[in-house]
This record gives C-alpha cells, structure tokens and sequence, in this order.
C-alpha cells in the first residue's frame, strides 16, 4: 500500500491557497525525526521531493513543551496504521487534526 | 514487510546537583543541558524530576509519604517561562504537594534530572526502510548505517547519497544476538508496529527486556546530515 502524509501550516479555517500552504509526501520518503533545539519543536527529514542534490525536505513540526518523544511516538503509530485510502493527516492546522494531541503546528522546509 | 520506526536515544539524562542548597528555589544552568528547557510546562508535561533526599528536618506536602531515600517533588514545583528557574512551593502554599526546605543548608540536597529529549541530536528515529547496513567494528561494537537524513545529496546525478552511522555497545562478541534481535524487530508485521526502541540512554531503555546481546549504550558517530 502506499501511504502518504499529510501537512498544512495555515490557520484554523484558512484554505491552503498559497504555495507551500500544504504538503503531501510518500511516507515511504521519511527517512528520520528527532528533537530540534528547543523544548516544543521536532524536525522530520525526508528525502527530497524534488530530487536535487544537497536539497532536503524537513518539515518542522511544533508541539507541547517537552513532548518530543511522545509526539515522535504518536507518529509512528499513525504512519504504521493502514488506512484504506493510505491518506494519514500528520499535521492540519487548518482543519485542527493532528496525528498527536501534542502537535499545534508545521513548518514546512521544501 | 512494514516500515518500522527505530528509536535511538543518543544522549544521557541531564542532571544538575544542588547540595547543600539555602534556597527554596533551583536554577537550572547550561550544566544541566546547553540549552537549559524553556517553557512553563516543561516539568508539566514530564520533561524532569526534581528529587531531595529525605530529612526529617523538612516539610512535606501530605502527598509524601517515605521517610528516606530520593523523594520526587516535582508535583510542587514549577518552572519558569525562559529562565530556567524553579520554583518549589513550600508545604504551606501547597499542603499536598509543597516541600519546606530545612534551615540548615547542609541538609537539603535536591537533583534535577532530565526525562524526555529535547536538544538537537538527544535522539532520532529512523525508518528502517533505510537501514543500509550492520557491520560490527569491535568486540562490542557494532555500527548501524542508514541513509543520511538530509538523503538525496547527490542523488540526481550518481543515485549516491551520504550515510548516518549509529554505533551501539553490547556485550563481547554479541554481534550475532544483536543482529538476530534487530531483524526480528525489523521483520516481525504481528508484533511489532510503531516506534521501537533500539536503544535509548537516556531511560536506559534496550531492544528487549532480555537483552540478550547485552546492549550498553548508543551514539552518532558520522552523519552526512
């Protein structure tokens, strides 16, 4: 099957009308996560969507202080679930679903 | 075969020592980890303990029960927003869960100890889709490799990417039983789903309760990322 992950940045009940306001990637393209350099923020790394070199796509995401590891493992769970149209919503801000009850928002480094 | 999430917890648990402490207050420096945690619901959400040794000299909160040993306190303290400075309520502000420090300084000593990860490099996840290779380099060592996190460096011209190099310490010659227990990890769609831990230093966390292979610790020792 393959799955892809969903992300939005923009407000609650602001449309993602602009470029870079939403992405969906290959969840088969996440490569790594950790804790960035503050206590509420976590980077996801993929590979590149576009493919160039020295290139990445990172998507930061923001959650509660000191919740990295929980969030991290929030995430896994969702990207190892098995939804029958493979559509798992990471982070949409716009529509207030997240695959963690810690997440609040999304950076999205393209 | 699913993806599974590997979780290497790279860096020990912070802690900052405060013996012999006069103040009803802590401040966390750059010791305990550079940088210190930001965020009133840093010890909230259980990013730390705050721990005192027992002394019958001071006053407890009635959710405190030992009368010796390291007690947690962390229920009566707060942290500030930016500053990194506790706060620890004492037990006639909060009768459940404050704590009075004794008058005499020698008699209270409290420690401060990291929980969960937050800093750069504390730990990663990687998807074991791209585990490259496991190859033992000592004894008791064996080094993971898996595609870079920055990945594709290089990718459109050669298909070449760079590599990031997870090193864990396990027991003398247990490269096989360490090899044998990752796969079953990695190969195991019943059992297995989500985020495992590999290794995780921090909570001293191993792959298996057994530990067959006698995991020890873990670390980054390259990354092209």
């Amino acid at each position: 099957m393959i799955k892809t992950l969903y992300f939005s940045i923009n407000d609650v009940n602001d449309p993602s009308d602009a470029a870079d306001d939403a992405v969906l990637l290959n969840a088969d393209d996440f490569i790594a996560m950790g804790p960035s350099t503050t206590t509420n923020r976590t980077l996801m790394y993929f590979k590149d969507r576009a493919n160039t070199g020295a290139a990445e796509t990172v998507i930061q995401l923001e959650h509660a202080v000191g919740r990295s590891i929980d969030t991290m493992e929030d995430i896994c769970e969702a990207m190892a679930s098995e939804p029958k149209d493979g559509f798992i919503v990471i982070c949409d801000r716009s529509n207030g679903e997240f695959a963690s009850p810690h997440l609040v928002s999304a950076v999205l480094s393209l | 075969m699913r993806d599974k999430y590997l979780y290497f917890g790279l860096n020990p648990a912070g802690t900052e020592a405060f013996d012999n402490h006069t103040a009803q207050t802590l401040q966390l420096t750059t010791g305990f980890v550079d940088p210190f945690p930001t965020g009133v619901d840093y010890l909230a959400n259980g990013g730390a303990k705050v721990t005192v040794t027992y002394n019958a000299n001071h006053t407890y909160g009635t959710a405190y029960t030992a009368t010796s040993g390291e007690i947690d306190i962390t229920a009566g303290c707060t942290i500030h927003g930016t500053s990194g400075l506790i706060t620890i309520a004492t037990a006639a502000a909060d009768p459940v869960y404050g704590w009075t420090k004794s008058g005499t300084g020698s008699e209270n000593d409290l420690d401060v100890t990291q929980l969960k990860p937050y800093d750069l490099g504390d730990g990663y996840v990687y998807n074991s889709r791209y585990l490259t290779g496991v190859n033992v380099t000592g004894a008791t060592t064996t080094d993971l490799h898996f595609q870079a996190k920055t990945g594709d460096t290089g990718a459109a011209t050669s298909g070449a990417h760079g590599l990031d190099t997870i090193t864990v310490t396990h027991g003398s010659g247990k490269f096989k039983e360490f090899a044998q227990e990752l796969t079953d990890v990695i190969a195991d769609d019943n059992k297995v789903s989500g985020m495992v831990v590999v290794r995780d230093d921090m909570r001293d966390i191993n792959l298996t309760t057994l530990n067959a292979s006698g995991i020890a610790s873990v670390a980054q020792t390259a990354t092209d990322s």
